[in-house]
C-alpha cells in the first residue's frame, strides 16, 4: 500500500512496515488497522515522522508507531523509539513539551446509584478544589525555591512528606513516582518560575478529571486484581508537568539543536534535535526531564488528594468507608533507560515514549507486587462523551514494542472545525442527555474537546488487543467531567 | 505594507502563515498572531513599557525566542504584551540579535484568555525570502 508516496508493507493484519530507505537506520513499524489507515492516515505526514525518527543515531530495531498515531513535533504522537547507550541519542522531540503527561485511575466503594444523586455537587466541589484552565495556579500555596527543588528531586514522595498522599499511592505509581537521578541544577530558573504555583493544577487543552462508572469487564481475573468491578465509581485524571515541563523542553531544544550540529548529526527535522545520551548535553537533558517528570507525578498525586477530599466531603464518608484507592499512575510522554532484548542479548536502551504508555508484562520486576501475576495496568482515555479503557501489558509488548502500547484516542477534528461543528448546538445539554455533568472554565474548551472531535478510542484499543500487545480489562464511561 | 498573518487548519494545535516586507515586519506580524491566539480584547486603559534584547544563532531560533518571551511574560508573570514597537534585528555572522519595546499590562487570568500556549514550536518553521517578502509557517503547541 502507498500513502503519499510512502510504502506500507503488510506484516500482519494490524502491523505495517515502512522499509528503511535513504538514511533511515532501521525500518518503521506501525500498529494500525486498515480501517484506521483509510480513516486517519489520509496524508503521509505522521508516517513521514516515523521515517524521520528512524534517522536517529543508535536507534534499535524499529521506529515504532501506535494506532493513535498522529502528526506531532519531531516524533509523531504515538511514537516509540529505543536508542542504545553506546552511540545512541536522546531527543526532547521523543518526549514532547508536556513531559510526563500521564493518567491515573483511582477506585471507590461507591456505585452508580450513589453518585448519580450527588454528581452535580461532586463536580462543583472538584472544580472548586482543583484549579483548571489557562495558567491555573494556587491549588496549594506557592512553593518556595527550596520546596520546588524538593518536588523536582522527590516527585510523589514530596506529597507523602506533606500529608498529601499515602505509601500505597507511591507503590501504585510508575517508577514509584520518582526518577532518582534528577539534578535540579539542570532545570532553568525560568522553568522553576513557571512551575512554582502550579502544583495540584489541571491546566487546559485536553487535560481533564473525570468521574466514571465501570461499564463492562472483559477480563474478570485481572479486573479483580486491579480492584475493578461493574457499576463501580472510579476517578480518572489526565495532566502533566504544566509550565515547568514545557519550559524544560523549550530550553533543551535550543541546547540540543546546537549539540546536533556540534556532533555532526544530519537530521530531517529540527524538532528531532538530540545529543548522545552519554554527552554532557544529553545527560543534562535527561536529568532536567526527570525533574519535570517528578513534578508531574507529584502534580497528579496532589490533584488526587484534593479529589479524595471532595469525595469525602460530598459523601460524608471516612477514607476507609469510601474505599478510595489508587489503581495505577502511568506516564505517556517520557524517555527512560530500561533493559530490553536486542537480538540475543538483554541491554539497557533509552526508550522514548511520545504519546505511548509503558505496558510491562506479568512478572516484571518494575510493577507493583500485587500486579505481578497479571501485568501492568495501561490506562487509555477516550473522549469525555463516550468511554475509556483499562488494559494490561503482555510479554508480546516486551518482544515487539519495547514494552509500550497506545495512550488515547487522538483528535479527529481540528479545534477550529470542532468549534464550527459546535455552532448552534447546546453541548452541555447533549452531554447531560448522555448522563454527563460537566464544568469547565469556558464553553470554548467544551466545544473544542467535544466527543466528535476525537476518534473512537475502541478502534485504537482493539488494534493493541488483537495484536496481543495489551489486553482489554475494563471499559469505563464518564458521568462527570471537569476541564480547563 | 505591514506584515500579515492568516490562521490555517491544524488538527491538534494552532498554525499561521505569517509574512512581512522585512524580518522586523514578519516578527511583528508573528507577535500579532500570538496575541490573537491568547486573547480577544486588544485595547487597554493602562499600559507599561518593557525593553527586551535577545540574541540567537539563527533567525528561526530568534523568532521562537521572541515569541517565547511574550509567552513567558503572559503565562508566568501575568503581563500581557499587546504591542511591539521599535523592533530591530541585526545579524553579525551567525549571531542574530533583536531589540524591541513591548507595551502591555498586568491581567487577571480569570477573564478573557482564550487558551494557554505551551510552546512556540519549530514545526515547519522556515523563514524564506521570496522577492521582497519574508514568510514562514508558525505553529503553537496548545
Amino acid at each position: 500500500m502507498m500513502i503519499s508516496g510512502i510504502e506500507l508493507v503488510k506484516i500482519r493484519d494490524n502491523v505495517w512496515e515502512i522499509p528503511a530507505s535513504g538514511n533511515m537506520n532501521v525500518p518503521g513499524r506501525v500498529y494500525i488497522s486498515e480501517k484506521m489507515i483509510s480513516n486517519n492516515l489520509k496524508t503521509g505526514d505522521a508516517l513521514k515522522q516515523v521515517m524521520n525518527v528512524a534517522h536517529l543515531p543508535g536507534i534499535e530495531k524499529y521506529s515504532i508507531a501506535m494506532p493513535d498515531i498522529h502528526w506531532g513535533y519531531g516524533f509523531p504522537i504515538g511514537g516509540v523509539a529505543a536508542t542504545n547507550l553506546e552511540e545512541g541519542v536522546i531527543s526532547p522531540g521523543g518526549v514532547g513539551y508536556d513531559i510526563n503527561c500521564g493518567v491515573r485511575l483511582a477506585v471507590t466503594n461507591l456505585n452508580s446509584a450513589a453518585v448519580k444523586k450527588r454528581i452535580e455537587k461532586l463536580i462543583s466541589k472538584l472544580f472548586k478544589y482543583i484549579p483548571t484552565g489557562v495558567g491555573a495556579s494556587g491549588a496549594i500555596k506557592k512553593l518556595s525555591g527550596k520546596d520546588l527543588k524538593s518536588v523536582l528531586r522527590k516527585g510523589s514522595e514530596w506529597a507523602l512528606e506533606h500529608d498529601l498522599g499515602s505509601p500505597e499511592d507511591i507503590e501504585f505509581t510508575e517508577e514509584s513516582g520518582t526518577l532518582k537521578n534528577a539534578d535540579t541544577d539542570t532545570v532553568s530558573k525560568r522553568a522553576m518560575e513557571r512551575g512554582a504555583d502550579q502544583v495540584g493544577t489541571l491546566g487546559s487543552g485536553n487535560h481533564f478529571l473525570e468521574v466514571d462508572i465501570v461499564e463492562k469487564i472483559f477480563d474478570e481475573k485481572t479486573a479483580e486484581v486491579f480492584g475493578l468491578y461493574k457499576d463501580q465509581v472510579v476517578l480518572l485524571i489526565h495532566t502533566g508537568s504544566r509550565g515547568l515541563g514545557y519550559q524544560v523542553c523549550d530550553d533543551y531544544l535550543k541546547i540540543l539543536l546546537q549539540a546536533s550540529s556540534k556532533y555532526g548529526f544530519s537530521l530531517p527535522d529540527r524538532q528531532l534535535a538530540c545529543a548522545p545520551i552519554r554527552s554532557s548535553e544529553g545527560e543534562d537533558y535527561l536529568s532536567a526531564m526527570q525533574a519535570a517528570a517528578n513534578f508531574a507525578w507529584n502534580n497528579r498525586q496532589v490533584i488526587m488528594h484534593l479529589a479524595k477530599k471532595a469525595f469525602k466531603e460530598i459523601f460524608n464518608m471516612s477514607e476507609t468507608e469510601l474505599g478510595f484507592r489508587l489503581v495505577y499512575d502511568v506516564c505517556h510522554n517520557i524517555a527512560k533507560v530500561e533493559k530490553h532484548k536486542i537480538g540475543n542479548e538483554e541491554k539497557n536502551v533509552c526508550v522514548h515514549r511520545k504519546g505511548a504508555t509503558r505496558a510491562f508484562p506479568p512478572g516484571s520486576k518494575l510493577i507493583p507486587e500485587k500486579y505481578k501475576r497479571v501485568g501492568q495496568p495501561v490506562l487509555v482515555p477516550g473522549d469525555m462523551g463516550r468511554y475509556s479503557y483499562i488494559t494490561v501489558g503482555t510479554e508480546k509488548a516486551m518482544d515487539e514494542t519495547f514494552g509500550s502500547s497506545c495512550h488515547g484516542a487522538g483528535r479527529n477534528l481540528s479545534r477550529r472545525k470542532a468549534l464550527k461543528n459546535a455552532k448552534g448546538r447546546d453541548l452541555m445539554k447533549e452531554l447531560s442527555e448522555r448522563g454527563i455533568v460537566i464544568q469547565a472554565r469556558g464553553y470554548k474548551t467544551i466545544a473544542e474537546e467535544m466527543p466528535g472531535a476525537y476518534k473512537d478510542v475502541v478502534d485504537v484499543v482493539d488494534v493493541m488487543h488483537n495484536e496481543g500487545i495489551t489486553r482489554k480489562v475494563a471499559k469505563i464511561r464518564p458521568v462527570g467531567v471537569i476541564k480547563g | 505594507m505591514s506584515g500579515s498573518y492568516k490562521q490555517i487548519d491544524h488538527t491538534a494545535d494552532i498554525a499561521f502563515e505569517v509574512s512581512g516586507n522585512s524580518l522586523e515586519e514578519l516578527f511583528k506580524a508573528s507577535s500579532k498572531a500570538w496575541l490573537t491566539s491568547v486573547i480577544d480584547v486588544t485595547t487597554f486603559s493602562q499600559s507599561e513599557n518593557k525593553k527586551i534584547k535577545l540574541s540567537s544563532y539563527s533567525k528561526e531560533q530568534l523568532l521562537v525566542d521572541f515569541l517565547s518571551e511574550l509567552n513567558f511574560y503572559l503565562f508566568t508573570k501575568k503581563w500581557l504584551c499587546y504591542s511591539v514597537d521599535d523592533l530591530s534585528i541585526v545579524r553579525k555572522m551567525d549571531d542574530w540579535s533583536l531589540s524591541a519595546s513591548l507595551t502591555g499590562n498586568n491581567i487577571n487570568f480569570k477573564i478573557n484568555l482564550k487558551q494557554e500556549i505551551k510552546a512556540i514550536t519549530f514545526h515547519q518553521m522556515n523563514i524564506k525570502k521570496s522577492g521582497n517578502v519574508f514568510s514562514t509557517l508558525l505553529v503553537f503547541d496548545i
